[in-house]
């Protein structure tokens, strides 16, 4: 397992890399595992979950700027 | 040694002590040591406006005004340190023990803010922004050159914001704020699971920031500084909800998950949904994860933090982290599996 985190992350060196897809050959469980959690870190990275827009962030700010400047007049 | 250096008062007085000591980290600029003998200060009954005053570089009147001027001189000019430095106090009244006693608690001062800045150690109180001394200041110096500067402080393209905001300029942070809200709002949306809670700890975040800056010391990106401050904000959140969720490291990151869907995804399982549904998918799922494995995947896969980065900004060691982010993404999986496997029925 700990193997196929580094797998997904792009970190492992050749020889590991070799025998895992070795493994990834036989087995299809693991291959099944792999390839669907490889495609949700994708979905992950690709959507853009939790997305505050433009007016909100505009809106947060001046918010946060406006308690600011009201702590330094204190 | 600290109990020797302040517990008794056989030559100096607690609160003279720990003048000398406030004054001398604010001369090294230690943002630590200031907080630090500030708090004692108070505790032992000395106004806020004296203590504003010595950081600022004031003199108290009478003969500990004497005292901080000596101790400043052998920090901020040490070379043109003389014996009518010494016969100045002795004209005040301080006797040799006296001066002696000064001398040393200068010395551990010196060390201790040495050793502030080299762990990177940061007040758990609040902080006061410390002016910037004018004089050739070489503990601040030297600590600035030996502590390390990870590589990526190197190339922080907020560095040149953060000094603006650092010389007083406003305006340069909230640009800063703007740049980085959707950062901060993810990092708590990972934490306490809901949007009402992240934006009001959005705020607090960025307070204390700006609060913080002037201690700010480049060892990492100001990005990554600012993911630590809402980590910090998050969890005390957490806390006062009495959610006793812990994110510190613990057996369970060393347990394998057992996954038990095991169908295929197709080639692009999220065809099968618009953006907007496949945003409500995923983000309900991720709400559903426990914290701790929540905001580790915010950080590492929708804000792409590298490995070193989310480990920091969460205060955990690297194989801790990349056991929560394999675990969180076996999680997430599991948890999307009935929507993207191959047969799925889309609503």
């Amino acid at each position: 397992m700990a193997g196929m985190g580094n797998l997904l992350d792009d970190a492992v060196d050749p020889e590991l890399r070799a025998h895992l897809e070795a493994h990834l050959a036989t087995c299809k469980t693991c291959t099944v595992l792999y390839d669907s959690t490889r495609k949700t870190v994708r979905i992950l990275a690709d959507t853009e979950v939790f997305e505050l827009s433009t007016g909100e962030i505009r809106s947060g700010t001046e918010s946060i700027m406006a308690r600011i400047r009201a702590l330094k007049e204190t | 040694m600290l109990e020797a250096l302040l517990g008794n008062e056989n030559c100096l007085s607690r609160a003279q002590k720990e003048r000398i000591l406030l004054a001398v980290s604010a001369a090294n600029q230690s943002q630590y040591g200031v907080a630090l003998h500030e708090q004692m200060l108070k505790l032992l009954g000395v106004p806020e406006a004296e203590i504003a005053y010595i950081v600022n570089g004031g003199l108290p009147e009478g003969p500990d005004g004497s005292l901080i001027a000596f101790a400043r001189k052998v920090i901020l000019h040490p070379l043109e340190l003389c014996e009518a430095d010494v016969e100045r106090l002795r004209s005040v009244g301080f006797r040799e023990p006296q001066i002696v006693e000064v001398v040393i608690l200068i010395g551990a001062c010196n060390l201790f803010n040495t050793l502030q800045f080299g762990t990177g150690a940061t007040p758990d109180f609040p902080t006061r922004t410390i002016p910037q001394v004018v004089a050739e200041n070489k503990v601040y110096r030297q600590a600035l050159e030996l502590r390390p500067i990870t590589e990526e402080a190197q190339e922080d393209p907020d560095a040149e914001w953060v000094v603006r905001v650092q010389n007083g300029d406003l305006g340069a942070f909230e640009a800063l704020v703007e740049r980085h809200t959707q950062r901060v709002y993810r990092t708590l949306i990972g934490l306490l699971g809901n949007p009402d809670d992240a934006k009001d700890a959005l705020q607090d975040t960025f307070l204390k920031a700006f609060q913080n800056l002037s201690g700010f010391e480049r060892r990492s990106r100001f990005s990554t500084w600012l993911v630590s401050i809402a980590s910090n904000t998050g969890l005390q959140r957490l806390r006062e909800r009495r959610q006793v969720e812990s994110l510190d490291e613990d057996a369970s990151d060393r347990e394998e998950f057992r996954p038990r869907q095991i169908r295929a995804w197709g080639d692009d399982p999220e065809e099968l949904y618009s953006k907007a549904e496949r945003r409500t998918l995923v983000e309900q799922a991720i709400s559903r994860l426990p914290a701790k494995y929540r905001v580790v995947l915010v950080l590492r896969d929708v804000q792409q933090l590298s490995t070193d980065e989310a480990a920091a900004a969460l205060g955990l060691s690297v194989p801790a982290l990349k056991a929560r982010v394999l675990r969180g993404r076996l999680m997430l999986r599991e948890a999307l599996a009935p929507h993207f496997m191959e047969g799925a029925q889309t609503a």
